[in-house]
Formats: C-alpha cells, sequence, structure tokens
C-alpha cells in the first residue's frame, strides 16, 4: 500500500517493522554501551592502527615512512626515492581529507591519481599541511603517513569513478552483522562517502556477491558515470575479508566497529582503517534493517561469551545469508 | 528499553519531585502565582553602596526615598556587621549604617519597591512657610552679559514661570550654535563637570527670581543594569505654590523616580572611593509574594535573596537551559544539522538583546563577509590556529564597520552589533567554510540555515514571559528541564530527517 507521502517520507511505524535504525538507537544502544572511549585511539590514529593490525599479522598497505616533524621534510627525497607510487595521508584525518595519492612519476614530477601533474616542492607543501593540523579535527598537530599505493582489482576497479572501492564490514561484538562496497562516482570526486555522492553496494555476508545498490538513496543497478552493472559482482577473497575485518575486533576491543578494507589486485584484501562510528547508509546498499541482526547477535555474545572469530563468522553467516536476507529485506 | 531506563527513572523522578515540592510549597505558601501577572508593573529598586574602609569608625548617610511616590513601602536594607538606624533630617528620611572597624571594600544595600505610574513630580509648599526665595547667582562681567541675554531672551519667550522654565530647558536640549552659549557651556562644563546642564539650568532659574534646588532620580529600566542617579531639578512655580521635579534638559519623566528631594545622596565617613549604584528590576510576582519570598530560606528564596544587582544576570543566565532544550530536541528529534552543537543558543541569547530581523540581517553579512575573507585566506595556506584567530580580527573589524554604518545611517539596532559572540563567529566561518570547500555550498548553506532555525527556537524558548517567570521565582523548573533532557538522553526512536533518509526503504509493499 503505497501512500502519496511515501515519495517524501517513510512512517516510524514502517521503518521498525523493516528494522531500520536511527542514529539515536545505534548511538544509545549499541555505539555507547560498547565502545569505551579509551579504545577509540586505537581507530581515530591510522598510524596506531597500523601498527596494531601488523602485531595481528592483518594486510595493511606497506608504511614507507612517517614524517613527525617539519625537520624531517628535507630528507623527502630520500625516502621517496625512487618510488613510482605512493600515498600520503595524515595519522588522524576524518573522511579522506588530505589524502594525496600519486600514480607515478613524470621526470622530477608527480602524477596524481586523477592525472593532475604537481611538483616535488606541492608534495613538501602537502606533508607540512598536514603536520600543521590542516586535515586534522580541531587543528592539532599531526603526523603525515607514507605508504605503498594499493592497486585495486580490477574487478573492483572497473566499477568505480576513480578511486579504489573499498568494502565496508560492520561488526557488533565481533560479529560480522552487514556489508557494502562503496564505490566513486565522479560527484563523489574520488571519494567514497555515500553523502557525497558515492554508491553503496550491498554484500551478500556467504557470498561475498554485491545485492543491490543505492545512489543518493534511490535504488540502481548501473553506475551513472560509467554505466557499468554493479550487481552480480563476487568481492575477490571474501573469505579473508570477513576474516581480517573481524579480527578488528580483537585488535581494538570496540564492540560496535566498522572495518575498512580494499582488495588489492596482486596482495588481496588490506586493511585501510577502522571506524568506531560506522554510519547506517549501509542498511540502504543492503535493502535491510541492521536492528534484526543486532539483536540476534546481541543475544548470541549474551549467551556465548568469548567465541573465536572463525566460529564468529561461522554464526554470521548462517544467521544473516543470502535466504535470510531475501526474506527480511525490503526488496526484492 | 525500560529495563535500561530504571536507573535512570529513578533519578528523574527525584528530581521531579523535589521539583514539584518546592513549586507547591511556593504556590500554596507564599502564594507565589503559577503564571506572571500581567496588570501590575512593580519595580525593585535597588541602591547599592560600595567604599573602602580605612579601619577606623564608619558611618554612612544614603538618601532614602520617602516622597517620590504614592505609597511608598518600607524598604530593606542588607549589609553585614552594621547598625541601621532611619533619621529624618528636614523631613526627608536618611538611612545611616555605622560600623567600628569594617575593613577593605565594603558593600552595602538597600532596595525599595515601586509601583509603576506612582511617581510624584509636584510637591505643594506648605502654606505656613514663607516662600522660598532664589538665591542670587554672582557672575560678574562676560559671563554675566552671557547669561543676562540668554535670561532675557527666555524671558521674552515666556508667559510664567512653567513656561520659562521650558524655555530654559529647550535651550539645554538644542544647544544652540553661537558663540555665547557655547563660551557658557565650557564655562559649566569645567565648573561643574558631571552636573554642568543642572548647575546652568539653575543658574538661569535663578536669574529669573525662580527658587530652585537639585535633588535626585533613579531611571526604571531593565537594561540599564547597574546605572548612576540622575540629576533632576525642583523649582518653584509662585503662580500655583509648588515645587515641580524636571530634568534639566527637559527629557521625559515617564520611567524616572524621584529618590530624594535631599541634595546629596551618599555621604561616606570614614572611608574612601565611596560610590552608589542603583538596578532596578521589573518584579514579575505580585510585591508580597515576592517580598515573602525573599525572606524565606535560601534554599526557598534562591536568587530572590540575592541583591538585585547579582540578580539581574541570573534572570538572563538561569534562561540558557530553555535554549539549550530546544537544540536538543531539534538535534535529537528532529535531526537538525547545525554548525556547533550550543552554538544556537548564544545566537539566540544575542537575538534576545535585538529585533530579530536585524540580528539575522546582521548576523548573516557578518558571516557571508567572513567567508569571503576565509576563501581569501585559504590561498595562504595558513594553519588552523592563526587562520581562525585572523577570522576574530576581521569579525571584530565587521563589527565595528556595521555599527559605524548604522550609526551614519541612524539605525540604532546596529550599534549594538557586540552582542553577538564574536569567537562563535569566527569559529563558524572557519567550520562553515571546511564544509563548503568538502561538500559543497549547498551543504554548507543547509547548515547555516539550520542553525539559523535552531537559534530561533531556542531565542522562542528564551523568550517565552512564563519561561522568564519561572526561572525567576520557580527555579525548581530547572530540575524538570533535567529530568526531561536526562530522558531525552535516552531516546533511541528515530529523528524526523531519518524518516525522510530511509523514505526509500518504505517502498516495499507489505
Amino acid at each position: 500500500m503505497k501512500k502519496w507521502w511515501h515519495r517524501w517520507l517513510a512512517s516510524p511505524v514502517e521503518l521498525r517493522r523493516l528494522g531500520v535504525i536511527g542514529l539515536n538507537e545505534r548511538n544509545g544502544k549499541y555505539l555507547l554501551p560498547n565502545n569505551q572511549r579509551k579504545f577509540y585511539r586505537k581507530v581515530d590514529d591510522k598510524l596506531v592502527t597500523k601498527l596494531l593490525a601488523q602485531e595481528m599479522d592483518l594486510a595493511v598497505p606497506e608504511l614507507y615512512h612517517v614524517f613527525r616533524t617539519q625537520g624531517e621534510l628535507k630528507d623527502m627525497h630520500a625516502v621517496l626515492g625512487d618510488c613510482d607510487s605512493f600515498v600520503i595521508k595524515p595519522s588522524r584525518g576524518s573522511g579522506g581529507r588530505g589524502v594525496l595519492v600519486i600514480k607515478g612519476r613524470r621526470g622530477d614530477k608527480f602524477v596524481k591519481a586523477s592525472g593532475v601533474v604537481i611538483t616535488a616542492k606541492d608534495v613538501v607543501r602537502h606533508v607540512r599541511e598536514i603536520l600543521g593540523g590542516l586535515f586534522s579535527l580541531g587543528g592539532s598537530r599531526d603526523v603525515a603517513m607514507v605508504e605503498a599505493c594499493i592497486s585495486c582489482h580490477h574487478d573492483l576497479a572497473k566499477i568505480s569513478y576513480q578511486g579504489a572501492p573499498d568494502v565496508r564490514v560492520i561488526m557488533l561484538h565481533g560479529y560480522p552483522v552487514m556489508a557494502m562496497l562503496r564505490v566513486a562516482t565522479r560527484q563523489s570526486d574520488g571519494r567514497a562517502n555515500l553523502h557525497q555522492g558515492a554508491i553503496g553496494i550491498g554484500i551478500d555476508l556467504v557470498t561475498g556477491r554485491t545485492i543491490h545498490a543505492v545512489h543518493h538513496g534511490d535504488s540502481v543497478t548501473r553506475h551513472p558515470d560509467l554505466d557499468t552493472e554493479l550487481l552480480g559482482l563476487y568481492i575477490p577473497g571474501w573469505d579473508q575479508v570477513l576474516e581480517m575485518a573481524t579480527k578488528g575486533y580483537e585488535m581494538t576491543g570496540l564492540g560496535y566497529l566498522g572495518a575498512d578494507l580494499i582488495v588489492d589486485e596482486a596482495h588481496g584484501p588490506v586493511v585501510i582503517e577502522l571506524n568506531a562510528r560506522p554510519g547506517l547508509a549501509i542498511q540502504l546498499a543492503n535493502a535491510t534493517g541492521l536492528r534484526h541482526r543486532l539483536e540476534k547477535v546481541e543475544q548470541q555474545a549474551l549467551a556465548h561469551p568469548g567465541v573465536n572469530w572463525s566460529d564468529r563468522i561461522k554464526f554470521s553467516i548462517a544467521a544473516f545469508g543470502t535466504e535470510v536476507q531475501a526474506a527480511e529485506g525490503f526488496r526484492n | 528499553m525500560f529495563k535500561r531506563l530504571f536507573s535512570l527513572s529513578g533519578l528523574v523522578s527525584v528530581l521531579i519531585l523535589l521539583s514539584a515540592a518546592g513549586i507547591i510549597y511556593k504556590n500554596r505558601v507564599l502564594h507565589v502565582p503559577l503564571l506572571p501577572k500581567q496588570d501590575q508593573d512593580i519595580w525593585l529598586v535597588e541602591a547599592r553602596i560600595s567604599y573602602e574602609a580605612k579601619g577606623e569608625p564608619v558611618k554612612v548617610a544614603l538618601a532614602l526615598p520617602g516622597e517620590g511616590w504614592e505609597n511608598p513601602t518600607e524598604g530593606q536594607q542588607i549589609s553585614l556587621g552594621y547598625g541601621f538606624s532611619v533619621e529624618h533630617e528636614d523631613g526627608k528620611p536618611v538611612g545611616f549604617w555605622s560600623a567600628r572597624e569594617p575593613k577593605n571594600r565594603q558593600l552595602i544595600y538597600y532596595r525599595v519597591r515601586v509601583e509603576e505610574g506612582t511617581g510624584r513630580y509636584e510637591f505643594q509648599q506648605p502654606r505656613s512657610a514663607k516662600p522660598p526665595e532664589a538665591s542670587e547667582v554672582r557672575a560678574k562681567g562676560s559671563l554675566g552679559v552671557a547669561l543676562e541675554a540668554l535670561v532675557e531672551a527666555a524671558r521674552q519667550r515666556s508667559a510664567d514661570d512653567v513656561t520659562y522654565v521650558s524655555q530654559v530647558q529647550q535651550l539645554l536640549k538644542k544647544k544652540p550654535d553661537s558663540g555665547s552659549f557655547a563660551y557658557l557651556q565650557r564655562y559649566y562644563e569645567k565648573k561643574y563637570p558631571d552636573v554642568w546642564e543642572r548647575e546652568f539650568a539653575m543658574d538661569l532659574l535663578k536669574m529669573a527670581d525662580i527658587a530652585c534646588r537639585p535633588c535626585l532620580g533613579v531611571k526604571l529600566e531593565e537594561e540599564r543594569g547597574a546605572q548612576r542617579h540622575i540629576n533632576l531639578i525642583e523649582y518653584y512655580d509662585r503662580a500655583e505654590n509648588v515645587w515641580h521635579v524636571v530634568l534639566p534638559d527637559g527629557g521625559s519623566m515617564a520611567n524616572i523616580v524621584l529618590w530624594t528631594r535631599a541634595r546629596s545622596m551618599l555621604e561616606v565617613y570614614g572611608g574612601e572611593n565611596s560610590e552608589v549604584t542603583f538596578t532596578a528590576i521589573k518584579e514579575r510576582a505580585p510585591a508580597g509574594a515576592a517580598e515573602r519570598m525573599a525572606q524565606s530560606p535560601w534554599w526557598i528564596a534562591t536568587i530572590s535573596a540575592l541583591p538585585v544587582s547579582e540578580r539581574a544576570p541570573f534572570r538572563y543566565a538561569a534562561l540558557i537551559p530553555f535554549g539549550v532544550l530546544a537544540v536538543v530536541l531539534l538535534r535529537n528529534l528532529v535531526g537538525l544539522v547545525t554548525l556547533g552543537t550550543f552554538m544556537p543558543v548564544l545566537l539566540g541569547l544575542a537575538f534576545l538583546e535585538l529585533p530579530m530581523s536585524a540580528a539575522i540581517i546582521m548576523l548573516l553579512s557578518m558571516l557571508f563577509g567572513g567567508l569571503a575573507f576565509r576563501a581569501m585566506l585559504s590561498k595562504f595556506n595558513l594553519l588552523v590556529v592563526p587562520r581562525v584567530a585572523a577570522c576574530v580580527v576581521i569579525v571584530t573589524i565587521f563589527m565595528m564597520a556595521v555599527s559605524l554604518l548604522s550609526y551614519k545611517i541612524g539605525a540604532v539596532d546596529g550599534l549594538r552589533v557586540t552582542v553577538f559572540p564574536m569567537i562563535v563567529l569566527a569559529w563558524t566561518i572557519e567550520r562553515m567554510s571546511l564544509i563548503w570547500d568538502e561538500e559543497g555550498a549547498i551543504s554548507a548553506i543547509y547548515q547555516v540555515v539550520g542553525s539559523l532555525v535552531a537559534a530561533v527556537a531556542a531565542f522562542g524558548m528564551m523568550k517565552i514571559e512564563a519561561a522568564r517567570y519561572w526561572v525567576e521565582y520557580f527555579p525548581e523548573v530547572l530540575l524538570i528541564l533535567l529530568a526531561i533532557i536526562l530522558l531525552l538522553g535516552r531516546y533511541t526512536g528515530y529523528r524526523l530527517t531519518e524518516l525522510f533518509r530511509f523514505r526509500s526503504a518504505a517502498d516495499i509493499n507489505s
């Protein structure tokens, strides 16, 4: 029974029945009770995250160097050596701000992912800005990380307009609950944030197949810029993706956690960052509300504490597979 | 959900019970009405005497109000360690405070209630007394000539004492551009720095044989805050046999009450740097109830127990929780996005002081002006703190510009542009420009509009007459507010904007 106002609004009753959760519910029921503030540092500082991940033997983009003071900048050439491609990012930036992706060199100059050519001086200035806190919250001083540039798996690269698509897995108590692939569009300018115009594509937890996609809140099946098919794709190395994301719980101790990974052409999935406040757009991407799943996991975690990662994945796969998804989803 | 609420519900019920107990007690026992009564206006006027004690015996004399208005109520004095008595000098009441060895800075308060519209500005000269005579003015040489000329001109244009006085008042109001007036003005300004208008007017009256003497008044105006007394003149109208109280420049006496007909307001023996200031606030509760409340124990009286001058800022500050509640409602129930969590409350406070339209125009012009400047700065890649600091400087300059501009075009509202919190504006500009860069103009403007809506809502909450009344006489209401905010902190339902955000979810058929 579609009413005229459904074009504008969903009623709270409908949303509740569909199990969609809002920000108040996420914060009040899942985030605040399960995420201890002292652990936030582990995910808010990408350098710390990387070191922790390496301790757990999780694959991460190789760290070439960390610039901590302005004085180190004169060693820039020595540090970069003849490295062709690399990424410079602020350790505590958010929302993809301050990330400089260099794809190659042209003589003395550097070629950005977008094809724009910049000079070594520009690169130095960028690092200087990162150190000065231009991209970190509140303008506090930061460090700049230089790391290997991931060459995204070709299956995924072909559906993204610049910028590597990343996989986000949301976990509660270390149980994977829902996953999506985020691909950039011309509008999102290489970034993977849905509210900036990126596409969110829901992923079946069992098979790693893409099942549903949204762009600006509306269902789509093809990429608006590239016109490639978005659905029915299999994420390469899906089992590994789930395993690595799930271990993020052991790594951080955060009960409500999002893990962002990119699948590298040669090395398979690598952890890019972890997020203690993952957003809710994943529900639209999967055409499924989070509540039923979160409640199931809550019960399971209460009944069986201290389950290891592989058993947690088994539970999630059994509970949230495609058949379940088809039954609880809000669209076919 | 109810289980989670349980621990909180205890606290919430305690808060509500405490608050209800206070409200019921005040309403039933002290008869403080639950809602403000509009039909009467009672002013609470407080004199605050301060001086430095020198460590010797001190005697403080303050002229007390007596004849200034109909049915004068008895005043209340608040002081620590002083003996207090009221004596009459020439029939005029004077309060005396004395103490053996007070030390350091001393404060004494004296307050009375005045019903608006009962001020008296005319006093019959007793028939038995001999009619007063004007004292002689000693003015020689060019000074005398100049004064004579003014007296003569005023006399020409007047018929009796009253019209003569109004001629003098007009002269002082208009301050004509003539050389002789300017000369006299300089003379009196030099001789009587603070009260030259009064002395000038009195000399002109005396030279026309009109008896007159200075007296002192207080302005009934909440916005003024702590004020000095107003210098008044009373002159003797020979035709009517009455004394009239007027302002030297003939301004309206509508909200001025005569505090004393005595010549001097305050005298302090044994202290130095003495000063008396007045604070007038409108009492929103009936006089009797307010009186009873002020005399109750402090936990009942709360801010009514404070001296008026300290109470005035509270009437303002205690409104902030109402504004904060509005912001909580808008953010967590509606899902409005604002720049900075409580920035709208600060804007709302600014709106309280200015007409809304003027405030919004000023705010937007400063925001967008600042934003344009900030866009210019972004070329230099400045670090954050210097960048925001630069914005603060620019906002300050803009404020001056707005003030000057509105002064030049005669828009008085613009003069009060400083009510906007500068630092908050600078941070708002900074955040707005970041959002502009990252998420585009639409997102930035959306958030500015959101902030404005929240500011207007906060303003609306704080503007409610009942809210202002409650925080003053039933501050227990703040406990209820606290309870509501605590409960809202546990609200896990949808925000209004999420119904829109997840609208496509409802596309299904069921």
